[in-house]
């Protein structure tokens, strides 16, 4: 689904990712995690084009991201950032639909009604005309995750998806992810490690910008084998 | 004294008619400036570096030159130079047209500037053009913090246009200065121009004040 070949970013002439090669497989829910400047947001960014890679190669379904194709790759992955970063003139619905109205030209009616049926599924559906101020964190950041929807992606980027939430709101996103697990390759960068432990299938834990651990959900919190996950995970253990 | 008054009056009223030709002048060019200044400002923060450097040379020149030459140039020098006799109304309004842009395009690169980097790369994940993206996305939310610099530009356009009146318009100030050398009294047509100007911006001011407001519920 997604193949990474040797990815290198580079600011200055520092290394926030150096050298990763990973596979993620269809309908997989990988989570990322690692200390903050571990490299993992950069590397997801890298995924669909925000950062543009120092070197190596990405490919999406087995074609190679570039800056032309770039467009007509990431409408098959949607990303939800920390910040939510919806528009905040726009309301709920307008915030749903301009994308696919204005820069994808798909009709207006077919787009609402399937804006529609979204929010209704994640629990929205009274706050179609309200405007982002008026929403809370947890509201925004569905309304954020509807938003990537819009495009049916199959691949859905999250970043930190809860870190600007209050602790009781986070089951909030983690239902929400539910929803759609299994029917679409989800990679989320976090540092919530309860979080992780729920919703994922596969953990990837970076430090430095270098992959020390890459297991499976169940292997990576009975025994993990790296060192430094061992101790990462015995560091935010109280956390949890 | 009251006789006095009555016998001034018509020249009160031939000046404060002036106000009309002056808020023709700013408000026309005050619109073109902010066109001008969009495109400007949209060039100044994109990725290709001749066209920052197009765009910066353009704000360093009308910012770095006197209101007062950039009008004699293009009134009584563009004749000669190209052969096209512009009228006063025209060469008034590309004068201050061209000038305001330089500034205007300040003003809005710093509210671009200002608009959260997120709205930028929301937009780009959600496969909007840049283009789209600015019209729709990002310049709405600079305008609020943008607003009052560009009443600011506004107000500004409204005395400097008072420079207008050297080519021979009859703007306020070429008003004031008619009824001065008609009648040797050099201070109360003075005063009644200043007057003019300053109930002019006052009233912008309110109007403005009330926009912000409306803006920011």
């Amino acid at each position: 689904m997604i193949r990474l070949e040797k990815i290198c970013k580079k600011y200055n002439e520092n290394y926030a990712v150096k050298d990763i090669s990973l596979n993620f497989s269809a309908n997989e829910t990988i989570c990322i995690i690692g200390s903050s400047g571990s490299g993992k947001s950069t590397l997801l960014r890298c995924i669909n084009h925000l950062e543009e890679a120092t070197s190596g190669q990405i490919f999406i379904n087995n074609e190679r991201l570039t800056s032309k194709n770039r467009k007509r790759l990431c409408l098959k992955i949607g990303m939800v950032f920390q910040n939510f970063n919806l528009f905040p003139h726009l309301n709920v619905l307008d915030n749903l639909t301009y994308s696919p109205i204005n820069a994808l030209g798909m009709k207006r009616n077919i787009t609402e009604l399937k804006a529609k049926e979204l929010l209704e599924r994640f629990g929205l559906s009274q706050k179609l005309a309200s405007f982002p101020k008026d929403l809370s964190g947890g509201q925004k950041q569905r309304v954020a995750i509807c938003r990537a929807l819009m495009t049916d992606p199959e691949i859905m980027l999250f970043d930190e998806p809860t870190s600007a939430l209050d602790p009781e709101i986070i089951k909030d996103i983690i239902e929400a992810i539910s929803l759609l697990k299994a029917q679409m390759t989800m990679i989320i960068v976090t540092h919530h490690i309860k979080f992780a432990k729920l919703v994922s299938d596969r953990i990837i834990f970076m430090d430095h910008g270098l992959i020390l651990a890459d297991h499976s959900n169940k292997e990576f919190f009975e025994k993990p084998r790296s060192h430094r996950a061992r101790l990462f995970l015995e560091n935010v253990g109280d956390l949890t | 004294m009251f006789e006095q008054f009555m016998a001034f009056l018509p020249s009160i009223l031939f000046i404060v008619k002036g106000s009309i030709v002056t808020l023709k002048y700013s408000i026309i060019s005050v619109c073109f400036g902010l066109i001008i200044g969009v495109f400007l400002a949209i060039l100044k923060v994109s990725k290709i570096f001749m066209l920052r450097l197009f765009a910066d040379f353009y704000t360093s020149i009308f910012r770095g030159t006197p209101l007062l030459i950039q009008l004699s140039i293009i009134y009584f020098g563009l004749p000669i130079v190209i052969g096209v006799k512009l009228g006063v109304f025209s060469a008034g309004i590309i004068a201050f047209s061209l000038n305001s842009g330089a500034y205007v395009s300040e003003i809005i690169r710093a509210g671009i500037n200002s608009v959260d980097k997120g709205q930028f790369e929301a937009a780009k994940a959600l496969g909007i053009p840049e283009a789209l993206m600015m019209k729709d996305i990002i310049l709405p939310q600079a305008i609020r913090t943008i607003l009052p610099s560009l009443v600011n530009e506004l107000i500004n356009l409204i005395k400097e246009s008072a420079i207008i009146s050297m080519i021979g318009e009859m703007d306020l100030t070429k008003r004031a200065q008619l009824v001065s050398a008609e009648t040797f009294n050099f201070f109360a047509p003075m005063l009644v121009a200043a007057a003019s100007y300053y109930i002019l911006i006052l009233i912008i001011s309110k109007l403005a004040k009330l926009l912000e407001k409306r803006l920011s519920k």
